[in-house]
């Protein structure tokens, strides 16, 4: 029964929901919605009447609008026009369904079935009301955003990008949050959840911005990794590399002893004319500066996180079997105790003793 | 004590607080003859308040303990935010009612200007102009859901 509940599970709400079990999920009593006992509450029975008529008038109009939006396609209308409608339909979907009680409940407890127009507009109100709050306050307060990027460009990113390490696929990290470089050894998960666009391209961008610059005592940023021509879409938010164009392999975090916590930031870029541009094979160096990169392929940041890590013994492992380097010791070398003796004994001072 | 009164836990009043509320309705009592006697009393009314009702308002405030809210079950918190949603779209549609009639009326009248326009520009400006010093328009009446079936008199 739990393994056709689970499948049942993963084939409506994905894999985020089915992975977990449910008494590990969310800290609720029911795992699916049951519907209130009609008979109870004589209000409530007209109620659900009253918003069941409600919905069915509302659906008719949204056929009507989406056949509306299907001829202004088909005939060749001005892109403002066609977005016009189609915003219009999607608003009336929405309103076909927000009074229902199972959505509600679904979305208070995490299930979104992101192809229903009435499930994409939740989470973007549950994502808007704090994580996008807390990303833009990390971004700021950490200064990611004047450093990688022109906040005025970035503004309020659109779409929701989430970032789970390969080990723990059902935790997001948190913005900012301090990870150990080991966990991000193998390269990390993307999903961009869109509210709104259809299926565009999309770069994938990693960057660290705090990689030691030693010949003028500063940091400088370096690209980790790069993945072009990646779809996304309403429907598809999982990032499969296999279909994008890699144009630098993923290089795990590396912060170097005695530097101080290193940001790691991943941005999704839109690729130009609306996402239909498909970047060609070039050469990306590691030592690139994203805004220049930005600048050659005409890119529009869509969603973009970010976090933080520190040197561990295992970093010096990614150093020697990784990048095939030596690891790099910025750290204050220890200093020499004048006030100890070869014994390991404190030098008597006083000599009369 | 008497401001905590009603927070206070514990549904039985203690022997101090039942001999404070004995002290306390003797004293109220008390002055109560004596205000009717002197007539006034700071802050209050000149005449006589020996009403019952203030004392047995003063006890519900002060003295008795506050009932709990209503707890639901998760089933009839979901019947109720049905109920609240369903009573949101019934006012909704309500309002949107009333508002398409008031835009069709202002509609109305300024096809109406505009047509006088057309036609006459002595009436036009007869029409536009606005009586000076006005306070209130000679026409307002309170606002009512049933107006009467004879709303004026055009013979008078």
């Amino acid at each position: 029964m739990n393994a056709a509940r689970s499948a049942l599970t993963l084939a409506r709400f994905g894999r985020k929901a089915a992975g977990v079990p449910p008494q590990f999920r969310l800290l609720r009593q029911q795992s699916t919605y049951a519907r209130p006992a009609a008979g109870v509450n004589p209000a409530y029975d007209e109620s659900v009447k009253l918003i069941d008529a409600y919905a069915t008038k509302k659906r008719a109009e949204a056929e009507l609008a989406a056949k509306e939006l299907a001829q202004a396609e088909g005939s060749g209308a001005s892109c403002e026009h066609v977005s016009a409608l189609k915003k219009k339909w999607f608003d009336l979907a929405v309103e076909a369904d927000i009074n229902d009680s199972e959505v509600l409940w679904n979305a208070k407890n995490g299930l979104f079935d992101l192809t229903r127009p009435v499930y994409l507009h939740l989470k973007e109100q549950a994502w808007r009301g704090r994580p996008l709050e807390i990303l833009m306050q990390r971004l700021l307060q950490m200064y990611v955003l004047p450093d990688l990027l022109d906040p005025r460009d970035v503004g309020t990113p659109e779409a929701q990008l989430n970032l789970t390490l390969s080990g723990s696929p059902d935790l997001i990290l948190e913005p900012g949050s301090i990870i150990s470089p080991s966990d991000a050894r193998e390269q990390l998960e993307i999903e961009l959840v869109k509210f709104h666009e259809d299926s565009r391209l999309h770069t994938l961008v990693m960057v660290d911005l705090d990689e030691p610059l030693e010949a003028q005592q500063t940091f400088r940023e370096q690209f980790h990794w790069v993945v072009a021509n990646l779809p996304f879409s309403k429907s598809q938010s999982k990032a499969n590399t296999a279909d994008g164009l890699v144009l630098l392999p993923y290089i795990p975090p590396h912060p170097a002893r005695g530097t101080p916590a290193h940001r790691y930031a991943v941005v999704l870029f839109e690729q130009g004319e609306g996402g239909l541009k498909r970047l060609e094979a070039t050469n990306v160096s590691r030592d690139s500066v994203l805004r220049n990169f930005v600048a050659q392929h005409g890119l529009r940041p869509a969603g973009i996180s970010f976090f933080r890590a520190s040197w561990t013994e295992a970093v010096d492992d990614i150093y020697r079997d990784v990048l095939k380097q030596t690891p790099p010791n910025y750290g204050v070398p220890p200093t020499l105790r004048s006030d100890i003796g070869p014994d390991g004994r404190k030098i008597n001072v006083y000599k009369n003793y | 004590m008497s401001a905590l009164g009603r927070f206070a836990a514990g549904s039985s009043l203690s022997t101090s607080r039942r001999a404070w509320i004995g002290r306390a309705s003797k004293a109220a009592k008390e002055t109560v003859k004596r205000t009717a006697a002197s007539g006034t009393r700071a802050g209050g009314p000149s005449h006589q308040t020996s009403d019952a009702r203030y004392e047995m308002m003063k006890q519900i405030l002060f003295q008795e303990e506050a009932r709990q809210p209503p707890q639901l079950s998760d089933e009839d918190m979901d019947r109720h935010m049905t109920i609240l949603r369903a009573q949101k779209i019934y006012r909704m549609g309500e309002s949107a009612k009333r508002r398409s009639e008031r835009e069709g009326k202002f509609e109305a009248m300024r096809r109406a200007y505009d047509a006088l326009e057309a036609l006459d520009e002595r009436l036009f400006d007869g029409a536009c102009q606005k009586e000076a010093n006005m306070t209130f328009p000679r026409q307002m009446r309170v606002a009512t859901e049933t107006p009467p079936t004879r709303v004026w008199d055009y013979l008078k």
